[in-house]
């Protein structure tokens, strides 16, 4: 689309001709302090909380203190600029920023600016950052599941529409990992996703959209970025911006997931913030509101009711600990928000049971009404049977004789956990999830030696693509799996066992 | 344009306290001449940074006020006394702000607002008198100016009443237009 020069001249002339500008009136002020991104201004008697402010060069404000004589407010951008002495006046508006199906494969900052070199996005809406969460009486109950494609999570943690859960653990575990690969197995499900990165390195910002866009996940993700680089002011802000870019779908009664990757930085933001706005410190000198600070914004992600259009916002927040303490101020404060945690242990990523997923640890308090019959039919007795293996696996170190009932339990259990293990940026259909985990609960996978496990899975996951895929079809599809259909995947696992070369008739392991 | 003086909330308290007094003794006026001469006497010479300096007592200071004082005789007793109150707490610095608190509530009294008007070219004093009258009517206080030429505004008039203000300048307008239309062409 090109507008040629005279056309541009035609509508800038009527709109010079037919400018009219009512007399500005506003509340003014001047700085009197700048520094850390926070302004202090004598004046603003009339300011509101959370307003914007116009600074001078269109650099924008807000007010976050108000006190009896002056305003503290943070500055959204580069302050280098302005001086002491400079006026301020208020606007009269919130801080927005635009939403709408137009910013979905887009890369943009807390303010909803592209920062991806795409050129501009012509989004028609805009909408407060900061907004009241849905009611009571708007809301339903979570039923209908987010598919993670993850199958530790499917199977044991399953999450809802409209479900906040935390995924915790230390750095560098794969706690983004398994917020990827929920976001590109959304893939043509109607679902639209936002990832939030608070205080993350470009560079990694720049990885993940790359990531995203190898797996086509793109075309159903809108980035909002807020890079380490960028001021405390932004990173504080753009969980928010996220979340209102987020609500648009969810009021359009559509589904939406949003990612926050991570609420542990943007706690650190808000202290920075309160710490130089001089509020008091509390425990780990984080400000007395920082429990409000991410309740008021996980308290976003719901379920409508019909007569609001059912839409969902779930929310996966991401929250990193320091060497596996959970007990921390911010990860217990986000634990009690949320509805569940995904718990990551290192030990058990470096054992390399991949995802890290704790079993006994981690918990989905809303989600186990959402899973499907089909998934719940197979994974009934999983987290169970996991549970009771550690607790045995521990036990059982210590001596040599055990009788047959523990020695397949343990047999069993370490079956199951490599059937838990996953690759990553390869997320499992429902169909497959229940068709192997019917495998593995069932006993179809005790002749199988633990370490051909994963050979075993990727064999039948082929196998299944080539004869199975009208039993597939019909799990996606109805969502259940009948006795008829439980028939015909026990004798197509028969089956494909006898093919299966199982290697040297393996020992019994009890051994672990 | 005209920096607004800085109130701190305790110079408010004191400029109460003087405005009450005024308020029993029916007269306004002394205690702002009062105000005003304290501050000359503060201004002139290096009294004022004589007293902040820090490495003097402030019975030290109390004694000098109160020699100079002795010598001044248009000062008379309930100024001294402020004076000397405000020094003996280390507030002298205040009195600007005290005085200019002091006036905005025998403004408010008498039901006048003293407003900044700032044009880009001087302007006659019929014509501040034409506007002055508009905007009471608008504002139901009776407005009084107080102008400044600032050519940077290129235009108009910028009204400033306390914190509020009416920018009707042209850079102003000007400011407008450039948003308006970057706003389309961002459509």
């Amino acid at each position: 689309m090109s507008i040629s020069a005279a056309e541009i001249g035609q509508i800038i002339k009527r709109k010079i001709t037919d400018f009219d500008a009512p007399v500005v009136s506003a509340e003014s002020g001047v700085i009197t302090t700048l520094g850390d991104g926070i302004a202090q201004i004598y004046g603003l008697q009339g300011a509101m909380e959370g307003e914007l402010l116009a600074f001078p060069n269109d650099i924008m404000g807000l007010a976050l203190n108000l006190e009896e004589d002056q305003v503290r407010a943070i500055i959204l951008g580069p302050y280098e600029e302005l001086r002491e002495g400079d006026e301020v006046r208020t606007t009269g508006r919130v801080v927005e920023v635009p939403v709408g199906r137009e910013l979905v494969g887009r890369v943009v900052n807390a303010l909803g600016e592209p920062i991806d070199g795409k050129g501009e996005i012509a989004t028609k809406e805009r909408r407060p950052v900061e907004r009241q969460a849905p009611g009571v009486v708007d809301r339903q109950p979570v039923n209908t599941p987010v598919q993670t494609g993850i199958k530790a999570i499917d199977a044991l943690i399953p999450i809802g529409r409209g479900q906040r859960e935390l995924i915790i653990g230390d750095r560098q575990i794969g706690k983004t990992a398994i917020a990827i690969d929920a976001i590109i197995n959304q893939k043509g499900k109607k679902l639209t996703c936002i990832y939030v990165a608070i205080g993350q390195n470009a560079a990694a910002v720049a990885r993940t959209a790359a990531v995203l866009e190898e797996y086509g996940a793109l075309d159903h993700t809108i980035i909002v970025a807020a890079t380490s680089g960028e001021s405390a002011a932004l990173n504080y802000l753009v969980p928010y911006s996220g979340c209102a870019m987020g609500e648009w779908f969810m009021e359009q009664g559509e589904d939406a997931l949003i990612v926050y990757d991570d609420l542990s930085k943007h706690a650190w933001a808000y202290r920075e913030i309160s710490l130089a706005l001089r509020r008091p410190p509390g425990r780990e000198a984080y400000p007395g509101d920082v429990f409000y600070l991410h309740s008021r914004l996980l308290e976003r992600a719901a379920r409508l009711n019909d007569e609001k259009g059912g839409g969902s916002l779930t929310a996966l927040p991401i929250i990193e600990t320091q060497a596996n303490d959970v007990s921390a101020y911010i990860p217990t404060n986000v634990i009690s928000i949320t509805d569940g945690q995904i718990y990551l242990e290192g030990d058990l990523f470096y054992a390399g049971t991949r995802p890290a997923i704790s079993v006994g640890l981690s918990v989905s308090r809303v989600g186990g009404d959402a899973m499907t019959k089909a998934l719940r039919s197979v994974a009934g007795g999983l987290r169970l049977d996991l549970a009771q293996y550690r607790a045995l696996a521990a036990f059982a170190q210590f001596s040599s004789d055990l009788d047959k009932a523990t020695r397949d339990q343990l047999d069993r259990g370490q079956r199951l956990t490599e059937l838990l293990k996953q690759d990553q940026y390869a997320p499992v259909s429902l169909a497959l999830q229940v068709m192997t985990l019917f495998a593995g609960t069932r006993g179809y996978l005790d002749k199988v030696p633990v370490d051909k496990v994963s050979e075993w899975d990727s064999q039948f996951r082929r196998y299944a693509g080539q004869t199975l895929q009208k039993l597939a079809d019909e799990i996606e599809k109805k969502k259940v799996l009948d006795d008829a259909m439980q028939e015909e995947l026990g004798k197509a696992l028969e089956g494909f066992n006898q093919g299966f070369d199982i290697g040297d008739e393996a020992p019994p392991a009890a051994e672990v | 344009m005209p920096e607004a003086p800085r109130v701190p909330s305790t110079a408010r308290h004191y400029a109460q306290a003087v405005f009450d007094l005024a308020e029993q003794e029916k007269d306004f006026s002394a205690w702002q001449r009062r105000l005003q001469l304290l501050r000359e006497l503060l201004e002139k010479g290096d009294l004022g940074q004589t007293l902040a300096e820090p490495s003097l007592r402030i019975a030290q200071k109390l004694e000098l006020c109160r020699a100079i004082l002795e010598r001044d005789a248009g000062i008379d007793q309930p100024a001294r006394n402020l004076l000397l109150l405000l020094v003996s707490s280390q507030r002298q610095r205040l009195l600007p702000a005290i005085q200019e608190a002091y006036r905005e509530l025998v403004d408010k009294r008498e039901g006048r607002v003293l407003a900044q008007l700032t044009t880009a070219i001087p302007v006659s004093q019929a014509e501040q008198k034409r506007l002055a009258a508009q905007l009471s009517r608008r504002l139901n206080v009776e407005v009084r100016f107080e102008a400044t030429v600032d050519p940077s505004i290129l235009g108009g008039a910028v009204v400033r009443v306390g914190d509020r203000v009416f920018d009707a300048s042209l850079t102003a307008r000007l400011q407008q237009l450039r948003q308006q239309l970057l706003a389309q062409s961002a459509n």
